[in-house]
């Protein structure tokens, strides 16, 4: 219970982050903490619940944030025969490799959907998406570190 | 993996499943999230400009009475005009058209998340409040946008700065019409399809045209700012600011479609938006 609390109020947070800093996913950070934790029920209910806010209050047809999402679950996957999944390092190349995802993404579903960007703006959205998710990724490690210890990873 | 999702991807572009989930859940529950702290800050600024600030109210207040007897024999010469072209219309057999009803509604965000990729706003109202798909959303001073996708008690508008809105326009003197088109915020709006010899001028103001059935005829949108003529094309290049004040919205209204023939009319004939074009292709199927 306390741990379904702790997500509805990060979720909570990361709203209003997003409400600050249009155009960027503050949600991503918590979901890379959900994939660190390797519990895969857990994941899978984030990715449901966070495509739905992302999909919902966004502007196009179903897809980008759930493609965002499995990109970032199959990121980690991939790096963690590679690297320690849980080092600021590892999660400094994540969140390079997020941001082109981002890019990507939104690009080809724009394509796809017939839909006119803003190239410029698209490319500095995923620059700050980029360069926001590691100072968040170490705040919201630090505040389920305190406020929801059980869960946390060691 | 890749396979589910293209078939999830390709499922929902037909039926409209999803994006009628993701609004009805993932757009409600930010709606629900960022109301409370909207009144809280609104009821904060209130309080602040109402019992508070009271610099300049005594000049403020002088400035408005001078405004409201301007405005007061504006009114009148408008009310005589109004009977006139009322009595014309009943001699010419013109029949008016329909009232649009206005229901107003506060903005809770803008672009709110990373799929936000086109200029719009969020509204503390949804479809159960009259905010339902393809809903004008004007101000006192002109055109915003139009709903894009709606929730029971949220929705998301797209605004006419946007590059993929597209709205049909009349000059207001002239009547020369044209495809008023975004080109991003804080950004000009274009004109197109203008042809080289039309009369339209600086300053002119562009009110919709009412043809496209998606917004009613007069509103008004932009003023024109630029005019340029090409010698390769035979259409004139027309830039135009948005009259609504876009980067400033607090508070906007929703103009409700009339009942009857005309709302018909209208469900068939207004293009599709992103989001909510699966489900009303599957309503005009």
């Amino acid at each position: 219970m306390r741990n379904v609390i702790w997500w509805l109020v990060y979720a909570a947070a990361a709203i209003w982050a997003q409400k600050l800093v249009p155009g960027i996913d503050f949600l991503l950070p918590g979901l890379i903490i959900a994939l660190q934790e390797e519990r895969p029920i857990q994941t899978f209910w984030i990715i449901i619940c966070f495509s739905l806010i992302q999909e919902g209050s966004g502007t196009m047809s179903f897809g980008p944030a759930v493609g965002q999402y499995l990109g970032a679950a199959v990121l980690v996957q991939a790096g963690r025969w590679l690297f320690e999944a849980r080092n600021i390092s590892f999660v400094l190349l994540l969140s390079a490799g997020l941001g082109l995802t981002h890019f990507g993404m939104i690009s080809v579903m724009a394509m796809l959907q017939d839909i006119s960007l803003i190239q410029s703006r698209l490319m500095h959205e995923s620059i700050i998406q980029a360069l926001v998710i590691p100072p968040c990724w170490l705040l919201v490690m630090q505040a389920r570190k305190r406020f929801a210890p059980d869960e946390s990873p060691a | 993996m890749l396979f589910a999702y293209l078939g999830l991807y390709t499922w929902n572009l037909r039926t409209g499943v999803l994006d009628n989930a993701a609004s009805h859940t993932g757009l409600e529950f930010a709606g629900a999230v960022l109301k409370p702290g909207e009144w809280v800050h609104r009821s904060a600024v209130d309080f602040w400009e109402q019992y508070l600030y009271l610099v300049d109210v005594r000049q403020q207040n002088e400035r408005l009475a001078a405004q409201v007897k301007d405005l007061s024999f504006e009114l009148a010469k408008a009310r005589e005009e109004q009977q006139e072209l009322l009595r014309l219309r009943a001699l010419n057999g013109f029949s008016a058209p329909a009232e649009w009803e206005r229901v107003g509604a506060r903005i809770i965000a803008q672009r709110l998340g990373s799929e936000a990729a086109l200029d719009s706003i969020m509204l503390n109202k949804g479809y159960l409040q009259g905010a339902g798909s393809n809903t004008p959303v004007v101000t006192h001073r002109g055109v915003v946008g139009r709903i894009m996708r709606a929730g029971p008690f949220t929705a998301t508008v797209q605004l006419i700065t946007d590059p993929a809105s597209r709205i049909a326009v009349l000059g207001s003197a002239s009547r020369t019409p044209g495809i008023l088109m975004g080109t991003g915020a804080r950004s000009e709006l274009v004109l197109r399809f203008v042809p080289l010899n039309a009369q339209l001028e600086e300053g002119e103001t562009l009110i919709t045209s009412g043809l496209a059935g998606a917004y009613p005829k007069g509103l008004p949108v932009a003023r024109i700012v630029r005019i340029e003529h090409s010698d390769i094309s035979l259409f004139q290049t027309v830039h135009a600011v948005p009259l609504a004040g876009i980067d400033r919205l607090e508070e906007v209204l929703l103009l409700q479609r009339p009942a009857g023939p005309h709302a018909a009319f209208h469900a068939v004939e207004t293009p599709p938006q992103a989001g909510a074009h699966t489900a009303h292709a599957n309503a005009t199927r």
